[in-house]
C-alpha cells in the first residue's frame, strides 16, 4: 500500500513539474509577446512622427515656394507696367493691338469717330 | 428706343485715345496708360499665376500622398517585424513544449525496478513457501 503511495506521489510530483514549467514557459512566453507588441507599437509611433515632421516640412516649402514665385510675379507684373508705359509713349499703337487682341477692345482716335 | 436699347446691348467694346483737354465721345471711364498697362500686364501674369496655383496645389497633394505612404510603409514595416517576433517565440514555445513532453526515461527506470524487484520477492516468497510445502 505504502509502495502504491509512493509511486503514486512519485508520478504525481513529476506531472505537477511539468506543469509548473509549463506555466512559467506561458508566462515568459506571454510577457514576451506583450514586449514585442509594446516594440511595434513604440517603433509606429515613431515612424509616424518622422511621418509627420516631414510632411510639415513639405508644406512649409510648398508655401514658401509659391510665395516666392507670387512676389517674383508681382515684380514682373510691375516690369511689365513699366515696360508696357513706356512702350507706349514711344509707339501706342502697340498697345491698341494688345487691347484689340487680348481684350476685344477697339481702340479709335476721335477722327475716326 | 427699342433699336438704342439693342444697339447699346449689343455694342462692341470700344476705346478711344485721347489727348489731355479733348471731349469725350461717349460716355464711359476714362483710364489712364499707367491703369491700361496694369490691366494688360495683370491679364499676362494671370497665367503665371494659376501655373503657381496649379503647383501649389501639385505639391500639398504629393505631400499628403507622402503622408499615407510613409504611414501605411510604418504600419507594414512594424506589423512584419513584430508578426517575425511572434512566430520565433511560438516557435521556440513549441519546440520547448515537445521537449517537456517527452516520456520520462528515468520515472520509467524506476517503475521498471519496482515491478521487477517487487516480482522476484514475491516469487521467492512462493517459491519458499512452495519448498516448506513440500518438505
Amino acid at each position: 500500500m505504502s509502495a502504491l503511495l509512493l509511486l503514486a506521489y512519485l508520478f504525481g510530483r513529476g506531472k505537477v513539474a511539468n506543469l509548473k514549467t509549463q506555466l512559467q514557459m506561458s508566462k515568459d512566453l506571454y510577457k514576451k509577446e506583450v514586449e514585442a507588441i509594446n516594440n511595434a507599437a513604440e517603433k509606429k509611433g515613431e515612424l509616424q512622427s518622422q511621418a509627420n515632421y516631414k510632411y510639415k516640412k513639405a508644406l512649409e516649402i510648398a508655401h514658401k515656394t509659391a510665395m516666392e514665385s507670387n512676389d517674383y510675379a508681382e515684380l514682373q507684373k510691375a516690369e511689365r507696367v513699366r515696360q508696357l508705359v513706356e512702350e507706349n509713349k514711344e509707339n501706342p499703337d502697340a498697345i491698341d493691338q494688345i487691347l484689340a487682341k487680348e481684350f476685344g477692345i477697339l481702340v479709335m482716335t476721335p477722327k475716326d469717330d | 428706343m427699342l433699336l438704342l436699347l439693342l444697339s447699346t446691348a449689343l455694342a462692341e467694346p470700344i476705346a478711344v485715345r485721347l489727348k489731355e483737354g479733348e471731349e469725350a465721345p461717349f460716355d464711359g471711364r476714362l483710364m489712364n496708360d499707367e491703369a491700361i498697362a496694369n490691366i494688360i500686364a495683370g491679364r499676362e501674369m494671370s497665367i503665371e499665376q494659376c501655373e503657381i496655383q496649379k503647383e501649389l496645389a501639385v505639391s500639398l497633394s504629393k505631400a499628403e500622398m507622402q503622408l499615407q505612404i510613409d504611414y501605411l510603409k510604418a504600419e507594414l514595416e512594424t506589423e512584419e517585424e513584430k508578426n517575425t517576433t511572434l512566430l520565433a517565440l511560438r516557435d521556440k514555445e513549441i519546440e520547448s513544449l515537445r521537449k517537456e513532453l517527452r516520456p520520462n526515461k528515468t520515472m520509467w527506470a524506476f517503475f521498471g525496478g519496482f515491478v521487477l524487484a517487487t516480482g522476484t520477492s514475491l516469487g521467492t516468497y512462493y517459491a519458499v513457501r512452495k519448498i516448506d510445502a513440500n518438505n
